[in-house]
């Protein structure tokens, strides 16, 4: 007893004081956390509540000698009964709903047969994840503007070469729905592609060849090994995507400016027009709300999902 | 003595090093050692003057200004942005009035939120005296209305922006074309304006679509004109409309100068969105997605026999199918407008031309609170200066500003490498549409920016099949007024349209 405690009290002191260095512990902790929490402060928080505070006023940036007044819940009301956020919000609810899916579906399709291939697997992981590599105004050029081109765009042009209609990918609002959808699918499927071969080579390979023991097939092992060990990666890659989904700007802006009409326009892209370039503060501030509060449902749907169906550990 | 170092004291001496850096950063740059004083020719050594522009306006025209600043001495510390982007950096930075740069390169539009609010400097009157400048010389529309505001000077002369038509005339002068187009519409194709009422371009429009008429074994079509919503959509619906909508009585165009109330939502602007979207499909599929550059390419590429635009010059570039090709005229007109006092529709004996000064151009101006005022200026007025101003014009580096510009055909043909029947056309149609009495300008009132992207979502659904043209403009003159709520109002925004039309 006496040899323990001993031998801990230099131990316990240390964690206190190091005298060679004259600064306690606690107060050094406190010194390498500092700048992380200024940063934290000045870049999250302050901005954070900057912007609620703003969405109780009728701040417009170009209304430049006008005073700002606390106008209460009246931007949120207007906000809220726009028919105009109505809209981008339901674009950007269908334009989640079919991304996010798709790239699920792609993700794992692709990730298991790379898992599984024997054959220039290095070069096809490469070729992959391509896409995520390029500026997403890259992918718009070289998709949107050069392969999508109506009139003499090369896929129309084999398309209509088999006898296939033209098809307006950017020019028909509902068409132009699902072209955002398909761009965002070529670059982002990558993600879900990294995120899934990563989940799948981390997998325990022993509940593998115990079923193969057990004569399971290939589909069986899939179904009752492979997907529900893949929960929680899922669910990481979920998230992650879903959550940048929700924000999605650039490929809008730059492919269809939000039209035609207001077909394509996304929450985000609101918050720009009025906030960013029409200084409209408080309509933007409380817009942007809408979307937080979009992405907490969202996170909260994906989490309940979780706890129900997926197995969190091995 | 060890050589190893604690994760302790390399995190101290890292810190200590970055902390020393970055005094040295925020340090003022320390003045070089004079061994003189500056020779005289070289009045601004040791300045630096911060310009914000776009690409365009520095990058290719170094040979232009390299002399100029070796001359002087002064330093050029120069920020390029696309033209999208230079507009939001300097709307914000007007909003939040924070310095963006010495010299700014701003779009008409913004004269308003700039000048209007004292944001940048009025030219000094040694330079409004300044036979260099030569601003006699200035068009006056420009001088008098687009580069000052309340009667005051803010924007040195540098680019002037117009709409005008762009035709094929070599279409026009095919014998074969003439007789088909005479026995199918009743009259005959004009080689020299081409389509004089938009009735006579919806024919021209539907008669050269849906052959090949260029033989590049492709169907061509008749017109294209930038339909994009975030795009140009914005000055392609404000110039469709001109002919229908500005009454040569009233000077009011996009907002009645009495009351403020705004007429996008007239039956002069319903009826030029309707005659729009049914003239789509004498155009190029998937117009409603083509801005301003698609419009050129296509024009280029002799997809399209007719454009509206800014870009004669750009007709003429290297690679250009229709060079050699194309003339030009003002904007169709029409026998009827709209009076929006009456409320009626009135029918002319003559043409009612309204030319569009669509975006007006991009203004040079001199920031209030630039560090070297004298040099800021120095510089735009060599940018802008008469022989310099003629000089950009002709290598096609903005639109011309200047009568001088539009005077000789011989610059135009022999260095923007017009055709003598082109460049005649070209400064005709520029000339025409500068010294209009119906000319109706470029909107600049404060808060432009929401107000576009109002009036071009309300063109786009209605483009697009999403609503009525009459419907949409309801909604798009709905979000006008309430744009104007918040900015104040409409008798403050009637004055500022009124300050802007030059009224008051």
């Amino acid at each position: 007893m006496q040899q323990n405690s001993t031998a801990k009290q230099p131990m316990a002191e240390s964690h206190k004081k190091r005298p060679s260095q004259g600064i306690p512990d606690v107060i050094f902790k406190w010194i390498l956390i500092l700048p992380a929490t200024i940063a934290v402060i000045a870049l999250l928080i302050f901005p954070f509540m900057f912007t609620l505070a703003a969405s109780f006023t009728d701040w417009h940036l170009f209304n430049l000698n006008a005073p700002i007044n606390f106008i209460g819940f009246k931007m949120w009301a207007s906000v809220l009964t726009s028919s105009y956020i109505h809209t981008t919000t339901w674009n950007t609810i269908f334009f989640v709903g079919l991304a996010l899916p798709l790239e699920f579906l792609l993700g794992m399709t692709v990730a298991l047969a790379l898992n599984a291939a024997t054959f220039g697997r290095t070069f096809f992981r490469v070729f992959f994840l391509m896409p995520l590599m390029f500026n997403p105004i890259a992918v718009v050029f070289l998709i949107g503007k050069l392969m999508l081109q109506e009139d003499i765009g090369p896929i129309n042009d084999v398309l209509m070469g088999l006898g296939f209609p033209r098809i307006m990918w950017l020019s028909d609002p509902s068409m132009a729905k699902i072209t955002i959808v398909l761009v965002d699918v070529w670059q982002h499927t990558a993600f879900m592609i990294l995120m899934f071969l990563a989940g799948l080579q981390s997998l325990p390979q022993e509940p593998f060849e115990a079923a193969v023991v057990d004569g399971a097939t290939a589909v069986q092992r899939f179904r009752f090994i492979s997907l529900p060990l893949l929960g929680p990666v899922a669910l990481t890659a979920v998230l992650i995507r879903g959550l940048d989904a929700f924000k999605v700007v650039d490929i809008i802006y730059s492919l269809t400016g939000g039209g035609p009409g207001q077909a394509t326009e996304s929450v985000t892209l609101t918050v720009f027009r009025t906030g960013v370039k029409g200084g409209d503060i408080a309509f933007g501030s409380a817009a942007s709300y809408l979307l937080l509060i979009l992405m907490a449902v969202f996170t909260a749907l994906v989490l309940f999902a979780t706890r129900k169906w997926v197995r969190v550990s091995y | 003595m060890s050589a190893r170092v604690s994760r302790r004291d390399f995190l101290r001496w890292s810190g200590s090093a970055f902390g020393v850096a970055m005094l040295a950063a925020c340090q003022q740059p320390v003045a070089p050692v004079e061994s003189g004083s500056a020779p005289p020719s070289r009045p601004f050594e040791g300045q630096t003057v911060s310009a914000a522009g776009m690409p365009w306006m520095w990058e290719n025209t170094k040979p232009l200004y390299e002399e100029f600043l070796e001359e002087t001495g002064m330093e050029l510390n120069v920020a390029t942005f696309q033209q999208q982007e230079i507009t939001d950096k300097l709307m914000q930075a007007v909003a939040t009035n924070t310095y963006f740069a010495d010299l700014l390169a701003i779009p008409n539009n913004a004269a308003a939120d700039i000048w209007g609010n004292d944001l940048a400097l009025p030219v000094p009157e040694d330079l409004l005296n300044d036979p260099e400048m030569a601003w006699d010389d200035v068009l006056p529309v420009y001088r008098e209305k687009v580069l000052a505001w309340k009667g005051v000077i803010y924007g040195m002369p540098h680019d002037g922006d117009t709409h005008h038509m762009m035709f094929l005339h070599s279409l026009m002068d095919d014998p074969d074309n003439q007789a088909n187009f005479t026995g199918e519409y009743g009259y005959d194709l004009n080689p020299d304006r081409g389509p004089q009422t938009w009735q006579e371009h919806r024919d021209y429009a539907e008669f050269f679509t849906g052959w090949d008429w260029s033989g590049d074994g492709d169907p061509n079509y008749g017109f294209a004109h930038m339909m994009k919503r975030g795009d140009t959509a914005f000055w392609g619906f404000a110039s469709r409309c001109t002919a229908y909508g500005k009454h040569p009585d009233d000077p009011g165009y996009f907002f009645d100068v009495e009351t403020g109330a705004p007429r996008i939502n007239s039956p002069a602007f319903v009826r030029g969105l309707t005659e729009w979207k049914d003239e789509m499909q004498f155009g190029p599929p998937g117009m409603i997605s083509m801005g301003w550059g698609d419009v050129i390419e296509a024009s280029q590429a002799l997809r399209v026999a007719m454009n509206v635009g800014w870009d004669g010059v750009a007709m003429h570039r290297e690679g250009s199918l229709a060079a050699g090709k194309s003339s030009y005229s003002v904007l169709p007109g029409s026998y009827e407008v709209y009076n929006a006092g009456s409320g009626q529709w009135e029918s002319r004996s003559e043409i009612n031309f309204a030319p569009s000064l669509a975006f007006g151009g991009w203004e040079i101006s001199i920031a209030k609170g630039a560090e070297n005022e004298d040099a800021a200026w120095a510089l735009a007025k060599h940018f802008t200066n008469k022989e310099m101003g003629n000089t950009f014009a002709f290598q096609g580096f903005k639109n011309p500003i200047r009568i001088s510009d539009i005077a000789d055909i011989e610059p135009w043909v022999e260095i923007a490498g017009f055709t003598e029947r082109s460049a005649t056309t070209y400064l005709r149609a520029l000339n025409e549409t500068m010294t209009h009495p119906n000319l109706v300008l470029n909107l600049r009132i404060p808060g432009w920016t929401q107000y576009r992207d109002a009036l071009e979502l309300a063109v786009s659904k209605a483009l697009a099949g999403e609503a009525s043209p009459e419907n949409s403009l309801n909604e798009a003159a709905e979000a006008w007024s309430a744009i104007t709520d918040r900015l104040g109002g409409p008798e403050k925004q009637r004055d500022n349209y009124r300050t802007h039309l030059g009224l008051d």
